[in-house]
């Protein structure tokens, strides 16, 4: 089962799909897939980001990237501890003990020696859960306990040991079987801690009213080294208590709602205490939070906001974003929720993220307009948000304009100012000004995408619309992790690819000529065109069009080149069609259509026999699949007539059986007509080679094989081709 | 390292099946099996099961002779010889008679490999057998073990059935592309291997291709379940032919009365 997706740093992929293959979790190639759109990351590194380097900021930036960049946009800036807070990975805590219990074992041995008890944290519930009854701090602090005694006491003494034997019993207590230590009488130290063993024991055992009794007894001792703890311990009991009624139990019981808040009134007392220890100080905030989110998750929601927003919230900004988050979550849930006041600054920011978070604005209004006007965050929100046309736009576009370039705000408004504008030229201006904004060096690769969209939707003709067709590589995803795609580090290029509609447009809806306009474009980026012209001229070969072969010969890549030269003023079309094979078997990437993402096709410049990790060549019609054919899409300016012999290539293709079969019935045919040709055996062999790669196995494959098998060895005993081809399997 | 190269004998011919009693298995592995070969233990067990995993579930709607439940009631966290358990915390709600398997799901960690030793493979073993509660009826051990961590998991497997109630059935998750291209399976201790066929991430082209040109798995354990998404349909359901194979569903989303209807009505 796929665990849950992560975001993480791997190595850039290179272009068209290669990967190394790491130790295998799947066995098997791994399939790298495009990315074309905005992945909802800025578009600049994130210590750039979180120093006010914003980018063009957009609705899909998470909610932590949403704040930072409101606190740049309003000119607040992020002090140095927080950005260095928000450049570390939070620490993901699956609430568990961890390795702890087994810290405490190794603690008590040297105590108490012998076996183990078995320890198990965990209590389980009805509903076929558990719950963490020992959360791991119990056993770090039994570790420093034992630790502290053994220097006070000596490891090895009666007492100690007492204390040790009563902590076994206090983590072996359950509500099943509960497991209560003996109070003991002396000496004081001993006594006072089993004091609190027992009301540990009681805790764990589920017995609350007994536990807060016992806990409550230890506040009022002041001999116990307890007693500060005495309130944080009723607390908890009253939280335990109410996290474990039923979760489906009947929603008017009040009765946990009322054990929270016991809980928040106890902490709430505590935290007035006057020098309260550091340590305990820290735990009653933090539980009194956890409770909060229960008894008032709104105003919890809206000092985390107040947080973010002060002038400068140093390392809390990441705890603060957590409670944010946390406490929305539970809002969701919660009956009501009264809220605190937040100052201008924080109820901005909770306006900006409400904005981001809803859809386009459709009521007009003068609200918009006036936040723009005061708030430059405001005002990217607005333009981000307005629907064309709205009554606030040209307004809105005027403030746009007047922003300076030294501004956060300028890439955003800038890029919202490109869109709206558009909307008030004329085509032909229109696309001058996509064209020039497609020149900047400043635009990540998703913005880029979206202007070749642009320009791409203004063409009126095939040789106009090429440049424009590809789409930019953003990102690659492998294995569900996701990262940006990198430039060729040696020609510079960014990956591209026609995908999505544009690829069927080049795989469906154009003829040979079309395909060959298409790879001669000067607009189109080699390793683009060069696989359009691969595709063009196995079309043209199999289809025996043989003046357009002549035409796209050239226009290979130089291995393929040097190799197909001169097949096409083959007379004889049975040497014609083998010589074709021959080279087609040496290079397992040819096909008829144009790759639309990475998938696990082989890289068709790669010469080899076969790849057994990917698909090789092309697999034949599948009879139970078959169903008519349709003319491709039309983006706008291709004919009828020649989308109609679009069609009719693919008609012909579809009938060519998979790519082995097809090699060997050339192969065998040239064979009885030319049986003294030196080129046979390894023909014959190569074949046999091609129906090992594993796809598109069939009886007819099979039985193919074994002809071009028999005839070797039959025919050509004495080659080397022969003695190589052990099997026709 | 790649995964060896996958024989001719593998592509499958067109599985004809009228009636036929059992396939021909031959020394090669090419299997034309007709008829999975059922493990008697799994009769307890309906033909349609919904996975239950780390979130509240209410599945009271169900009817227990029609659909079970494959619940995750932990997940094992190994860090070098350590193990940690992380025991189910999310409620989950199934009628009085339902019919349950316990799964537990193993992890790795990155930062610290496996490293096997019989201490470990106990532990882990104490640990799924702790988890069988009353009215559990049989075990699922969902692990994407790689290529090292294999002989450890096949040795935790047999430790498993060896101190397993000798009725009660206990069944693996593999991943679809060990069940078409990889056959390390084969002599595994288990009930029924079940090719999960969805969320496949980097290899789903491959296996979706393979699908639609109605490749059957390769691993005759592999052929008594499938596991499918319910978002996720897939081209070709193998063993369709025959409708005797076991349906693990799979939902990104709590099961709700519609999807719990969606997933009978396609897979039931």
């Amino acid at each position: 089962m796929r665990r849950m997706q992560r975001w993480t740093l791997l190595a850039a992929a290179t272009a068209m799909g290669l990967m190394a293959v790491r130790e295998a979790v799947a066995c098997g190639p791994y399939a790298t897939t495009a990315l074309f759109t905005d992945i909802g990351t800025p578009d600049t590194e994130p210590k750039a980001f979180a120093a006010g380097q914003l980018g063009i900021v957009r609705p899909t930036f998470s909610k932590e990237n949403l704040v930072i960049a409101y606190r740049h946009l309003e000119g607040w800036g992020l002090d140095d501890e927080a950005q260095v807070a928000v450049a570390t990975a939070p620490e993901v805590d699956n609430g568990g003990p961890g390795p702890e219990p087994d810290r405490w074992l190794k603690a008590r041995a040297a105590v108490v020696g012998g076996e183990a008890p078995k320890l198990d944290p965990f209590t389980q519930l009805k509903e076929f859960n558990s719950y963490v009854r020992i959360p791991a701090g119990a056993f770090t602090h039994a570790v420093s306990k034992v630790d502290e005694l053994s220097k006070t006491h000596g490891l090895k003494s009666a007492e100690v040991l007492e204390w040790v034997r009563g902590q076994d019993q206090v983590f072996a207590s359950i509500a099943a079987a509960p497991a209560i230590p003996a109070a003991l009488k002396g000496p004081d130290w001993l006594r006072v801690e089993r004091q609190y063993q027992i009301a540990a024991a009681l805790f764990y055992a589920e017995k609350f009213d007994d536990a807060r009794k016992a806990f409550y007894a230890i506040s009022l001792d002041k001999n116990s080294p307890w007693q500060p703890w005495g309130a944080y311990l009723q607390a908890r009991c009253w939280v335990r208590e109410a996290t474990l009624r039923p979760l489906h139990g009947d929603p008017a019981d009040k009765a946990p709602l009322r054990s929270y808040r016991q809980a928040q009134t106890l902490l709430e007392g505590l935290l007035k205490t006057v020098d309260l220890p550091g340590d305990l100080q820290e735990a009653a905030a933090a539980y009194r939070d956890l409770v909060r989110h229960q008894t008032e998750p709104g105003r919890l929601r809206d000092e985390a906001l107040a947080q973010l927003a002060a002038p400068k919230p140093g390392a809390d900004f990441r705890p603060a974003m957590a409670r944010l988050l946390s406490a929305e979550k539970c809002l969701k849930s919660a009956l009501a929720s009264p809220s605190a006041r937040l100052d201008s600054r924080a109820e901005g920011l909770r306006i900006w993220l409400e904005v981001f978070d809803v859809k386009a604005i459709t009521a007009p209004g003068t609200s918009l307009l006036s936040e723009a006007k005061r708030s430059p965050a405001m005002l990217v929100a607005a333009l981000d948000r307005l629907p064309p046309g709205h009554a606030d736009e040209k307004a809105l576009v005027a403030l746009a304009a007047k922003v300076p370039a030294a501004s956060p705000a300028y890439p955003s408004l800038q890029w919202q100012l490109l869109w709206r504008e558009l909307g008030f030229l004329a085509p032909a201006a229109q696309k001058a000004r996509l064209e020039s904004a497609l020149q900047r060096k400043d635009l990540p690769v998703w913005a880029l995408n979206r202007l070749r969209n642009g320009r791409r939707g203004l063409a009126v003709t095939l040789e106009e619309w090429t440049p424009f067709a590809p789409s930019f590589v953003v990102a690659t995803e492998v294995e569900n992790e996701v990262e940006p795609a990198l430039p060729d580090k040696t020609t510079g290029l960014r990956p591209q690819l026609f995908a999505g509609v544009e690829g069927t447009v080049i795989n469906q809806s154009l003829t040979l000529d079309q395909l060959l306009v298409v790879a001669k474009q000067p607009g189109l980026a080699k390793p683009v065109a060069a696989e359009v012209a691969r595709c063009a001229w196995m079309r043209a070969m199999v289809l025996e069009r043989m003046d357009r072969v002549h035409t796209l010969t050239p226009l290979l890549e130089s291995a393929l080149q040097e190799r197909a030269s001169g097949i096409e003023n083959l007379v004889d079309p049975v040497e014609r069609r083998f010589e074709a094979v021959r080279l087609m078997m040496g290079f397992p990437g040819l096909r008829f259509d144009i790759g639309t993402d990475y998938t696990t096709r082989v890289n068709s410049t790669d010469p080899k026999e076969f790849d057994s990790l990917r698909d090789n060549w092309w697999c034949g019609p599948d009879p139970e699949k078959a169903k008519p054919l349709e003319a491709g899409p039309n983006p706008g300016f291709l004919k009828s007539a020649d989308l109609q012999q679009a069609l009719l290539d693919r008609q012909a293709l579809a009938k060519v059986p998979a790519a082995q079969i097809y090699f060997a019935q050339a192969a065998l045919a040239f064979a009885e007509a030319h049986p003294d040709d030196a080129r046979v055996p390894e023909a014959l062999h190569r074949v046999v080679a091609t129906t090992r790669a594993p796809m598109c196995g069939s009886a007819e494959m099979t039985a193919l094989s074994k002809r071009c098998f028999n005839l070797l060895h039959k025919r050509y005993a004495k080659s080397e081709w022969t003695a190589k081809t052990k099997y026709y399997f | 390292m790649p995964f060896p190269r996958i024989q001719n004998h593998v592509r499958q011919a067109a599985v004809r099946c009228a009636g036929l009693s059992l396939g021909l298995s031959l020394g090669l592995g090419l299997a034309l099996a007709c008829g999975p070969g059922e493990s008697a233990r799994m009769n307890s067990f309906p033909k349609l099961m919904l996975w239950a995993w780390e979130r509240p579930e209410d599945l009271r709607g169900l009817d227990p002779a029609k659909v079970g439940v494959a619940y995750l009631c932990q997940t094992l966290t190994v860090q070098g010889d350590r193990l940690i358990r992380a025991p189910r915390l999310q409620p989950l709600r199934v009628p009085p008679s339902a019919k349950l398997m316990a799964v537990t799901r193993i992890e790795v960690g990155r930062a610290t490999p496996l490293a096997a030793s019989p201490a470990l493979r106990d532990a882990v073993v104490d640990a799924v057998l702790h988890e069988l509660r009353s009215g559990v009826l049989g075990v699922q051990i969902d692990f994407d073990a790689k290529l090292s961590e294999r002989p450890f998991y096949a040795e935790l497997l047999r430790e498993l059935r060896r101190r397993m109630e000798p009725k009660m059935p206990l069944s693996m998750t593999a991943l679809a592309s060990w069940s078409f291209s990889d056959d390390w399976i084969k002599d595994l201790p288990v009930d029924e291997a079940v090719p999960m066929c969805f969320d496949m991430g980097a290899d789903t082209p491959f296996i979706l291709k393979r699908l639609g040109a109605h490749h059957d798995f390769r691993s005759p354990l592999a052929r008594r379940s499938t596991g499918v998404g319910l978002q996720q349909p897939l081209p070709w359901m193998p063993g369709r032919l025959f409708e005797q194979r076991r349906v693990y569903v799979f939902s990104h989303e709590p099961w709700t009365p519609k999807t719990l209807h969606d997933a009978l009505q396609r897979y039931g």
